[in-house]
């Protein structure tokens, strides 16, 4: 037998061997005073760092790559304002259950509580937005404490977890158990649905003539689009999805009525006020979907499955809740529902979908929703798009279908700008062989810009489709709805050259303002593929989003178009 | 309205700070709270009772329970029998003392 010494390693060696084992490939970061031992174990490894510009883009593009892929997204920072500017990544993350691991350098233990350089209580002041955190103060338990923030990540209802490492327990001797086990007293496991619950929703389904399916992000990470198309079909049921859960159940299927809520479709809208029964498997009857609480659906039966036991009676009270998997919640319905007498409400919608079809209207200048429209008919849908947060979100999730799970990258939740174009390189390195579209807008877009750099570097072939109305436009069309067109702190004119901007990046660059030379700019910016391009659409200024439902008011108070 | 529970903790450090955010961003007081270590165990007994909506207190105890280092959360749902409270009279008499 050898009688040579077991092999010594400190703790960054240890982090960065874990995120090894459980299957890391891509690591977002920047680097700094207090995770210098951390770059320097990833010098030795092969997991791709991506240097980004900003610890919010790295944090952005690690969730990019968790909602691309279904697996957590890993984003580095050092202590302080590095740790610090991941918050808004992790509010992110956590409004939207994607699954994200962050970790961060902290300033040695023995300096915790010292006001030491750039320390920051990042285990204090990221509690409100992650699923779990840790400080971990003994190198001896970072195997376990690496495997738990990856489980808890990932599993359930994921969520964003912290890693807080201080850079003494980074440079220790490692002298521990490397296959210690997760140790988590806490862990509630994914329940099983109640069959007798089940047998009442049974019951209640078969008894509606106008139901409704609502699709919602947790339909997404359970893998439940097969499990929903299958249930819709065989019961005949119209399905509406939110704006997360695009992709679950195809929006180009003749049984969905596309998306719901303030910004839906008219006839999902109208479907919601008119049904009898609606049917959420793993929505959570967001505020920006239900509109009023208290006038939502008020004569319809309610049904859900949440994986979340606390969403049961949380804003809504459903006639039946089953707290499980909504995959495995639905597989299980399945056989107990027979095929429904629904032809005469799906006559209605249809009805309602050739009446009051999603539609804009050609004006002096460029249109976005043309553009994007344009983005859809020339990649036939298939491709990831990415979202910032605005008008231009809204026209895309109107105008740009998706059929794939995982291929829709918004911020629902927290409505976070500068989310989209991030999101998109994440997603790009997850997916090198998809065509990412990056739709932004001119104010999230330049809250994030800086990330051009990141795609010029590695020559990621992101589309940034850049509609630009020199506005903050979803804030502007609020003011002039709701607040008598009284302007204030919404004009963006004075942007910069956005051609010569993205040039100076390396990044090729479009220009397009008349409409009919939208289709070929943008064969153009598809054709390219030797690293990112950004077509920037110059479109007309106040242009609003329709369907419209006042926050606050009734699916029936909707406003289709412009008075 | 006072509420009072029993809850069983994994020990680990900030578990306070995360029940206590629960409470503070929907409204809720700790009026008060016990912790004692249960025995042949790394397990906490808490008992806290809180002040707050009556409305809102079954979705604290289910956002009490989604914390990753609560283990178990009882409600305890008979009226809670709260101390009066002390008054300015005689605080400042015990301060004297």
């Amino acid at each position: 037998m050898s009688n040579q010494p077991a092999e010594k390693i400190t703790g960054a060696q240890v982090v960065v061997r874990s995120l090894e084992q459980l299957g890391v490939n891509h690591v977002f970061g920047y680097p700094g005073g207090a995770n210098l031992p951390l770059f320097d174990a990833l010098y030795d490894s092969d997991i791709n760092f991506i240097l980004t510009r900003h610890e919010q883009g790295a944090t952005h593009m690690a969730d990019g790559y968790g909602r691309a892929t279904g697996k957590p997204g890993v984003a580095l920072a050092t202590s302080g304002p590095g740790a610090s500017n991941t918050v808004t990544g992790l509010l992110t993350a956590a409004m939207d259950s994607i699954p994200l691991v962050v970790l961060t350098g902290q300033v040695p233990t023995a300096m915790l509580g010292k006001d030491a350089f750039q320390e920051a209580d990042v285990f204090g002041m990221t509690l409100p937005c992650v699923k779990h955190s840790y400080l971990v103060r003994d190198v001896n338990d970072l195997p376990r404490v690496m495997r738990e923030a990856f489980h808890l990540a990932g599993s359930g209802r994921p969520g964003p977890v912290v890693v807080d490492l201080p850079k003494d327990v980074q440079l220790a001797a490692f002298v521990g158990d490397p296959d210690a086990e997760m140790r988590l007293p806490g862990l509630k496991q994914a329940p099983k649905a109640d069959a007798a619950k089940l047998a009442e929703m049974a019951h209640l389904l078969s008894c509606s003539r106008k139901p409704l399916l609502l699709v919602g992000q947790g339909a997404m990470i359970s893998g439940a689009g097969e499990a929903v198309m299958k249930f819709a079909e065989k019961i005949q049921a119209p399905v509406t999805n939110t704006l997360l859960a695009k992709g679950v159940f195809p929006e180009t299927h003749p049984l969905s009525v596309g998306m719901l809520g303030m910004h839906g479709t008219a006839y999902a809208n109208k479907a919601v006020s008119e049904c009898d029964l609606i049917f959420s498997i793993g929505s959570r009857w967001d505020d920006r979907i239900a509109g009023n609480y208290a006038k939502f659906c008020p004569d319809a039966v309610k049904l859900h499955i949440d994986i979340d036991p606390a969403e049961v009676d949380k804003v809504i009270k459903p006639d039946v809740t089953v707290v499980a998997d909504a995959r495995e919640a639905l597989e299980q319905l399945h056989p107990m529902v027979n095929q429904l007498a629904t032809c005469a409400w799906l006559a209605t919608l249809d009805g309602y979908k050739r009446d009051h079809p999603l539609s804009w209207q050609p004006g002096e200048g460029l249109q976005a929703q043309q553009v994007i429209e344009e983005c859809y008919k020339l990649t036939e849908g298939k491709a990831v798009a990415a979202t910032d947060v605005g008008q231009h979100q809204m026209w895309a999730a109107q105008y740009f279908l998706t059929d794939e799970p995982f291929s829709w990258l918004s911020s629902g939740g927290a409505g976070t700008m500068g989310f989209g174009f991030p999101a998109a390189i994440g997603a790009q390195f997850a997916r090198p062989d998809s065509t990412v579209f990056a739709f932004v807008g001119d104010g999230g877009f330049q809250m994030t810009l800086c990330e051009l750099a990141t795609a010029a570097i590695h020559k990621l072939p992101v589309k940034i489709i850049l509609l630009d109305n020199s506005y903050l436009g979803m804030v502007r069309q609020w003011q002039e709805l709701f607040h008598d067109n009284r302007l204030s702190g919404v004009d963006l004119t004075g942007n910069p050259d956005f051609v010569a901007l993205a040039e100076a990046y390396g990044v090729k660059a479009f220009q397009v303002s008349e409409p009919e030379k939208v289709t070929d700019t943008l064969k153009e910016a598809l054709a390219y593929n030797d690293g990112p391009c950004l077509v920037h659409c110059k479109v007309q200024r106040a242009e609003n989003v329709y369907p419209m439902i006042p926050a606050g008011a009734s699916h029936s108070e909707m406003i289709l178009q412009p008075t | 309205m006072h509420h009072s529970m029993h809850l069983v903790l994994d020990h680990q450090p900030g578990v306070q700070l995360r029940i206590a955010m629960i409470l503070t961003r929907r409204g809720y007081y700790m009026e008060s709270m016990n912790m004692f270590p249960m025995a042949g165990s790394d397990l906490q007994r808490m008992t806290m009772t809180i002040r707050g909506p009556e409305a809102g207190f079954d979705q604290i105890c289910k956002q009490l329970h989604k914390l990753v280092d609560v283990v178990r959360v009882d409600p305890l749902f008979a009226e809670v029998e709260v101390p009066e409270p002390v008054s300015r009279e005689e605080f400042e008499v015990e301060r004297a003392v």
